[in-house]
């Protein structure tokens, strides 16, 4: 009863400024919570999609890597590369292009993975040799050439992750 | 506006042959030569491009060669198939004899028109022969200006 009183007595004894200052206190914390929700869910949201698609690209060099590890240790079929290198090119094509649209990161930067490896692979002489044969032997020779490669090529995906991650 | 399409449409696939790798060839190309591959790019232009280009050059018609949807390609296969073609029929005429999709993968596209095209014709001019590696029935090759079938190499003896 004392409580209601006091809020009537409080509420009664404002003036028209005291309201107005009131007013501006209420819309302005009304407003700040607005924008801090808004662009919270927005931070959120371009974290999540940078996640995602650093993921993506995480994936993709593990499966390069698994690729060559298995043709390290010769454990390969050799009609198996072709096939298997297409898809890679139609699933990195995608990536990069989803990439390139949402970060303007450059497209084609994974080619030396799509064009180079599998040239240096299907041209390689072990591999034509035994192309027939159930697995393929790659000579010391060759192994180092592909060793080349990746050494000159693996720091590709880091760029890639970290443009990924710069981007606005 | 329909009628003018449909006659458009009917003019354009009267003028045009396609071939699909898929189709008329195999669903797994291999590598360059026959003698390292089954299905190579040797075999895919004796058995099948040669004859085709060939019927559409003496037709006036455009050849589509459609790269879509087997299980993949190595460059070899593609540099044989293609190269051999200009070897035997010229870069200008192939050029504008030729439509090559490759929706799929467009790098196979971008390479055979900017490395093989202009490395066999140069191959061509300084009368490189291509390697063959296998026995294949006679195949058109045009000299000047006039098709003409023959056998004109065979594999070298070991």
């Amino acid at each position: 009863m004392g409580t209601t009183c006091c809020c009537i007595n409080f509420f009664s004894s404002l003036e028209t400024a005291d309201w107005i200052a009131l007013f501006g206190v209420v819309v302005n914390a009304g407003l700040a919570f607005w924008i801090v929700m808004t662009i919270q869910n927005k931070l959120t949201n371009k974290r999540v999609l940078k996640d995602h698609f650093i993921n993506e690209i995480k994936d993709i060099r593990n499966e390069y890597k698994t690729c060559l590890n298995n043709l390290y240790s010769n454990n390969t079929h050799p009609h198996r590369v072709i096939p298997w290198f297409k898809l890679m090119n139609i699933k990195v094509d995608d990536l990069m292009t989803i990439v390139y649209t949402k970060y303007k990161i450059d497209k084609s930067k994974l080619k030396p993975y799509q064009i180079e490896l599998p040239d240096l692979i299907t041209n390689n002489h072990d591999f034509m040799a035994q192309y027939n044969s159930d697995k393929v032997t790659f000579s010391e020779k060759s192994r180092s050439q592909l060793i080349k490669f990746q050494q000159s090529h693996n720091q590709l995906f880091n760029e890639i992750i970290i443009a990924i991650n710069d981007a606005e | 506006m329909g009628n003018d399409k449909r006659l458009f449409n009917e003019i354009t696939t009267s003028t045009m042959k396609t071939i699909s790798v898929l189709e008329d060839f195999s669903e797994f190309p291999a590598l360059r030569h026959c003698n390292i591959s089954d299905e190579s790019g040797e075999k895919f232009y004796h058995n099948v491009l040669n004859k085709a280009f060939k019927e559409a050059y003496e037709k006036n018609e455009k050849l589509t060669v459609n790269l879509d949807a087997t299980a993949g390609y190595a460059s070899s296969f593609l540099d044989e198939g293609f190269g051999n073609l200009v070897y035997d029929f010229t870069l200008d005429i192939v050029k504008s004899k030729i439509e090559i999709i490759s929706e799929q993968e467009p790098h196979w596209k971008e390479m055979i028109l900017n490395q093989t095209y202009p490395q066999w014709e140069a191959r061509r001019k300084s009368k490189q022969q291509p390697k063959v590696t296998a026995n294949h029935e006679a195949w058109f090759r045009l000299i000047n200006n006039e098709l003409k079938l023959e056998i004109w190499e065979r594999p070298a003896a070991v």
